[in-house]
């Protein structure tokens, strides 16, 4: 895809303002380790609704939404709604939960949290959720950093492998000077490039096609299930709305709860996160709906792939100028997942492994330790970078697990662990391998991936594995004091 | 072609509209 100079010089002033912002936000997240992990806990409510929703939203949103409702029309709008209406749920209630219980027990990761809740002395509970995250982690941040560089293809001229290697550096700049600070910040910034972007494309290019009715018509014409919302199977309908179950599973997602300054603003945060979520949820599949009623064979896009949908229809409608903006909504998109989630998989080493395993909650000076959170950000960077090179198929095939077996075997244990006063550690232990053997079983066996998405077989027995071994085994003594505390 | 506008343009309303009604109830009296 060809573009001009003025797109390129767009897409420049967007990266340049992301590094300024890691240097802004470096002074403030260089003061300790609870700076750099969780912005010291004073995070503006506005910078928590917008990060939040935009650290779950990949360039899955941007480029495979938008694909599923080009090829798939109205039915695929119940994939952006589960993960909507279970955030909403989350901001309102979940969240603050976790917001009261992390700062009387002074945890920054969510490890933190399943220790301190279930008084995990030697340190196997914390070990076998690092194990987890850094698994999950590093495949998710790989997948990132491929997307950026199919990307950057696409758009500018580039090798995908030169594109892969400048989207790793950008990352790291803004992620190892700034910290949760700057990827706050940046996010921040770029829900709105993304809200801008998911607006004014569909818009313009509806208008451009002569209105609504004409697209419904063109569409009807392809096929008349395409402008039918609920043309599709239980299966699929179940399986759409079971992405939202990924939701409270994710760790960079709920690391910004935990981050909000005061936590009766959670309720501000639910309407402004959701009200951008459904935004740019519908945004994404409108932009897919006039795609198909402007290019309605699949051959009419580049290398016949659904996910090039965006940025060609945005390079089509746009002036230069403002397609640098979209491309950098891509950017955007793939970047706010990434810094997050390379900072929680930093602080489950720095953190939980050295901090609380190895020193065992020992004083430590906290410049040292932000020295070392900012090394092994730049090691995960190195590491991620390595495996996308070596192994792009792979990288894309483990991010499936990802928000699946996250999902899986985070969501139900840290729900129960949040409003379950029966819950035991043995049931957590049994919950996060349920979860996550049930996640990689179900994906293995044909028949079963073909009927149902594999979160929500694996979302349920991990719940009721979690709630059977806690029924037999021991609570913690605390359990009252701890509840106090919860349900403030 | 109903069940298209419905699913289009009322229900992300709705659950703004839900965002509200539920935020709105939510009390944090303990600790103000």
């Amino acid at each position: 895809m060809a573009v001009d100079q003025q797109a390129v010089w767009a897409f420049v002033g967007y990266l340049l303002l992301l590094v300024g912002v890691g240097i802004y936000s470096s002074r403030f997240s260089s003061e300790g380790i609870s700076e750099f992990f969780v912005g010291g806990r004073k995070m503006n409510r506005f910078v928590v609704a917008l990060s939040a929703v935009v650290s779950g939203r990949s360039a899955w949103l941007l480029l495979g939404v938008t694909g599923m409702a080009y090829a798939q029309g109205a039915p695929a709008v119940w994939a952006v709604v589960g993960y909507i209406v279970v955030e909403l749920f989350l901001f309102l209630y979940y969240a603050r939960r976790l917001r009261n219980f992390s700062e009387a027990y002074d945890c920054i990761t969510i490890p933190d949290f399943f220790a301190e809740r279930f008084n995990d002395h030697d340190g196997k509970l914390r070990l076998a959720l690092v194990v987890v995250f850094l698994l999950f982690m590093v495949s998710y941040v790989s997948a990132q950093f491929v997307a950026g560089g199919k990307a950057f293809a696409s758009s500018f001229h580039m090798t995908q492998t030169e594109g892969l290697f400048l989207t790793a550096v950008i990352i790291l700049v803004y992620t190892v000077l700034g910290g949760f600070l700057a990827a706050s910040l940046t996010d921040m910034f770029q829900a709105i490039f993304m809200i801008f972007a998911l607006v004014v494309i569909p818009a313009m290019a509806i208008y451009e096609f002569g209105g609504l009715q004409a697209v419904l018509g063109s569409l009807s014409e392809i096929n008349p299930g395409m402008v039918d919302p609920l043309s599709l199977s239980v299966g699929v309908l179940a399986g759409f709305l079971g992405i939202g179950l990924g939701s409270p599973g994710n760790p960079h997602i709920l690391t910004r709860y935990i981050s909000i300054d005061d936590v009766r603003q959670l309720k501000w945060t639910a309407v402004v996160g959701t009200t951008w979520n459904v935004i740019m949820g519908w945004g994404a599949i409108f932009i897919g709906l006039v795609g198909r009623a402007y290019f309605p064979e699949t051959d009419m896009l580049p290398g016949s792939d659904t996910e090039n949908l965006y940025p060609l229809l945005a390079q089509q409608q746009l002036h230069p100028i403002i397609f640098g903006i979209v491309v950098a909504s891509i950017f955007a998109a793939i970047m706010s997942t990434a810094d997050s989630q390379l900072l929680v998989a930093a602080s489950a080493v720095v953190r939980d492994v050295y901090d609380r395993i190895i020193h065992k909650g020992r004083e430590l000076s906290q410049k040292k330790l932000v020295l070392y959170s900012r090394l092994v950000v730049f090691i995960l960077v190195i590491l991620a970078l390595a495996f996308s090179l070596l192994a792009q198929e792979l990288v894309f095939w483990l991010v499936l697990f990802a928000w699946a077996g996250l999902g899986a075997a985070l969501g139900p244990t840290s729900i129960l662990a949040l409003y379950w006063k029966g819950t035991t550690k043995a049931g957590i232990f049994a919950g996060l391998l349920t979860g996550t053997t049930v996640t990689i079983v179900w994906y293995y066996i044909p028949v079963l991936k073909d009927n149902l998405y594999e979160l929500i077989p694996a979302f349920f027995l991990s719940l009721l594995a979690t709630w059977l071994v806690s029924l037999y085994t021991q609570k913690p003594d605390n359990i009252e004091e701890v509840f106090i505390e919860l349900e403030k | 072609m109903l069940s298209f506008y419905l699913t289009m343009f009322v229900l992300p309303a709705a659950i703004i509209l839900l965002s509200f009604i539920l935020a709105a109830n939510v009390t944090f009296e303990e600790l103000e």
